[in-house]
């Protein structure tokens, strides 16, 4: 079981995203502040993280960007989430490992946050 | 050119005749003299007998024309050395000689014949008794005989002396004369221009042919009484005016198509007429009279008038028009901008056309339209886009511009004609409405996710309890919410695509796959959360196609929930995958229900159109997915097509280039 930290502005999906996330197990941190990913990240020591495109006017593939950059932070990967349609490439250009579209199945979701963090063999 | 030309050669050959007349004159004036000088010599005395002999020999010799004398008998006794000389013959010749024996018989002429031997002996004399004859060479000859008898005191019996005047010249110069002044008259009169010879300060009509006598409608009886009196209602016209200038200064004066109205039948008929009035001068230069050449271009001015008040009349609608008009030769360069145009410009005519129409285009969208615009020029074809144009303040403003070439009757390109109209307002209206729709949509997919995201948690976390202990069914009843759920997730997606397709955003994501699994897929998917409806798959081909897998499907599904949505009675499907030519494939999906109007299938594929049924409200939906299908399908350039009947249910089609890459 991981610990995932879960970054949107809107509190309903933040927290219907960590009712679903633990009762599959994990341990979830639900933020609303962007700018504070980081932070959020070493103090919670998380294995991943989810990230919106768009919040509160910051831009999530900014955020996605920076983190990537960040030796301290680099290695957690990050799915990103959007309503918006066709940005899940320049999410992945951003350095994210998966992109979900806003509304998704639950099990679409599991799925993906399971292939990254238990990895079958042959896939990275 | 010739009318004027013709008085002139016959005023030279009047002249001629008055000097023919003048030296004839002159010759009677000098034999008259001489017989005076004759006769007083005679009375008086100094000259001796023989002297005065001498005398009466010399002024016979030097009478100027031919002079013979005769005796009763016609023979010639006398002929003066006029006569030889004229005449040719020789004293010995004619001396005794009967008269017509002259000359070769000159003068064996019938007529002059009866007068000698009638005429002469009941008169005594005869004057100016005008002849003509052919001569030996066959020329036409005119004489003017004058006879009188002479009785010698000596010689009993009488004489006569005939003189004998050849009057060819001056006769044939007459003739001429008339001839000229005949076909100058017949040329006035034939001619279809209104002519008229005026006289004297009064403007008296010396001649008027029939054209202006028509027009003037006063009948054919004008000549000799002034202009002013045979047409009172000219008066008013400021005619009198034009002619007394034209007469006292010699200067013409020409108009063009200047109205006129005559008085016909008691009615005043109005017409237009090009005419010049000209000075007449006689030959000493004096202006006598006033001519008149005229031509009436009434139809011609009726007609041009009428041009110019419809030209008028566009120019005052195309003024009046908010739309910016604006005229181009068959090259492309502006000939006419009207007055909206201007306005937003800020420029006057002038300064707008000497400036190159391009520059005022937005940079943007600049080279395109030059280009588009060149295409037009080439092929003769309409244009139509939207551009911005920039306006008198720097500001570019979004214009929808339509220009049509003008053809003329032979199918050449006279001119364009180009219409701008803005849409500056709608184009932002469009804009908010496109951002509000996305936003919109966004937002609504923020609480369906939340709502789908604890239905699904419910649903899975449900399984682990024991749900026999609940006495409600919980499961059937989130699978509902679910099921709505999707269907609102539906809708939203619908607009969005809505939205994209209109911006021009819809991106097809192609992939190359097998369409008969694809349609197989799809419907075991229906199937699973509708488990009540009965599909029918026939697979008559084979087939790999390269299209955007996603979007196919969403057509298909368009087409099986259409399907099962108007067929409230059933729930019976068939779907079938053919190739429909060796280049395309294509899917059919059947249903037996409530069926189309024929009227209505030119409209489905219409944005927002709904098919109506008994109760409106029976079908849900926004009128979109035939709409977005019709779209998406175009956009993989295939066909999209329905065949029904009412009451015999539907069956759509669409097809897909087999060979798309």
């Amino acid at each position: 079981m991981a610990k995932i930290l879960i970054v949107d502005d809107d509190q309903t999906i933040g927290f219907m995203l960590k009712d679903i996330l633990e009762f599959n197990g994990h341990e979830v941190f639900v933020s609303q502040k962007p700018r504070r990913t980081k932070e959020n990240i070493l103090e919670y020591k998380v294995d991943l993280i989810l990230l919106d495109k768009l919040i509160s006017g910051v831009d999530g593939t900014d955020i996605c960007q920076e983190l990537k950059k960040d030796e301290e932070v680099a290695e957690v990967p990050i799915i990103m989430m959007s309503a918006l349609h066709n940005v899940g490439d320049i999410c992945k250009e951003a350095g994210a490992v998966d992109f979900l579209s806003k509304p998704f199945d639950m099990e679409t979701l599991n799925n993906k946050i399971n292939s990254i963090l238990s990895p079958e063999p042959g896939t990275s | 050119m010739q009318v004027r030309s013709t008085p002139e050669s016959t005023m030279e050959q009047t002249q001629r005749v008055t000097e023919l007349e003048e030296k004839l004159l002159r010759a009677r004036n000098e034999l008259k003299n001489l017989r005076q000088t004759v006769n007083t010599r005679n009375t008086g005395s100094g000259i001796s007998p023989s002297g005065k002999e001498e005398l009466k020999n010399s002024i016979i010799d030097n009478i100027h024309y031919p002079l013979l004398v005769l005796d009763e008998d016609l023979r010639v006794v006398f002929a003066n050395k006029k006569y030889y000389k004229e005449y040719g013959s020789k004293v010995e010749k004619i001396d005794g000689e009967l008269i017509y024996d002259l000359g070769n018989g000159q003068w064996n002429i019938s007529q002059l014949k009866k007068i000698l031997e009638t005429t002469l002996l009941t008169k005594s004399s005869m004057n100016n008794f005008e002849l003509k004859y052919k001569n030996d060479e066959g020329q036409e000859r005119y004489i003017c005989l004058n006879a009188s008898e002479i009785h010698l005191k000596e010689s009993p019996g009488k004489y006569i002396m005939l003189s004998i005047e050849d009057q060819t010249e001056k006769k044939l110069a007459e003739i001429r004369l008339k001839e000229s002044q005949h076909k100058y008259k017949e040329m006035i009169h034939s001619s279809t221009s209104l002519i008229a010879i005026l006289k004297g300060p009064e403007m008296i009509i010396e001649t008027a042919n029939k054209s202006i006598k028509k027009v003037w409608g006063k009948g054919d009886n004008v000549e000799g009484r002034s202009l002013f009196e045979v047409l009172p209602e000219i008066n008013e016209q400021g005619m009198p005016e034009l002619f007394e200038k034209v007469y006292k200064t010699g200067q013409p004066y020409t108009a063009k198509e200047r109205p006129i109205k005559h008085e016909v039948n008691g009615k005043l008929v109005p017409g237009y007429y090009n005419f010049i009035y000209q000075p007449q001068r006689n030959l000493e230069g004096e202006i006598v009279g006033v001519s008149v050449i005229a031509n009436d271009v009434t139809k011609q001015a009726l007609l041009n008038r009428k041009i110019r008040k419809s030209e008028r009349e566009f120019r005052e609608l195309v003024n009046f028009m908010p739309h910016k008009i604006n005229m181009a030769d068959p090259d492309g360069n502006v000939i006419f901008y009207n007055k909206s145009w201007l306005d937003y410009a800020g420029k006057e005519l002038d300064e707008f056309l000497a400036e190159p129409w391009p520059l005022m285009i937005h940079p943007d969208e600049r080279e395109q339209v030059v280009e588009e615009v060149d295409h037009c020029l080439k092929t003769g074809c309409d244009l139509e886009m939207e551009l911005r144009i920039e306006d008198k303040n720097g500001d570019y403003k979004w214009h929808l511009c339509r220009a049509t070439p003008v053809i003329d009757d032979e199918g050449n390109i006279n001119s364009w004609l180009a219409s701008s109209t803005e849409i500056q307002k709608l184009k932002e209206e469009e804009q908010r409405k496109e951002d509000f729709l996305k936003l919109v949509s966004h937002e609504l997919k923020t609480p369906v996710t939340s709502i789908k995201g604890y239905v699904q948690l419910l649903l899975s976390s449900l399984q682990e309890q024991a749900l026999k202990e609940l006495n409600t069914p919980v499961k059937p009843y989130l699978k509902r919410i679910e099921g709505q759920v999707e269907r609102l997730i539906r809708l939203i997606s619908e607009m969005l695509d809505l939205s994209r397709i209109e911006q021009n955003e819809l991106e097809l994501q192609k992939t190359e796959f097998n369409l008969n699994e694809h349609v197989e897929e799809l419907v075991e998917d229906l199937k699973y959360s509708n488990k009540d409806i009965e599909i029918e798959i026939q697979n008559d081909c084979d087939c790999d196609v390269v299209a955007d897998r996603d979007r196919i499907g969403q057509v298909i599904i368009n087409f099986v929930t259409n399907a099962l949505k108007y067929t409230p009675d059933g729930n019976r499907v068939e779907i079938r995958v053919f190739n429909e030519s060796p280049d395309n494939v294509a899917v059919t999906v059947k249903d037996f229900g409530i069926g189309i109007d024929e009227k209505e299938q030119q409209q489905i594929f219409k944005r927002f159109y709904r098919v109506s049924g008994n109760k409106d409200d029976t079908y849900a939906g926004f009128g979109i997915g035939l709409y977005l299908s019709s779209k998406i399908i175009e956009r993989h350039n295939g066909k999209i097509m329905v065949n029904s009947a009412i009451g015999e249910g539907s069956e759509f089609t669409f097809t897909l280039p087999i060979n798309q890459n």
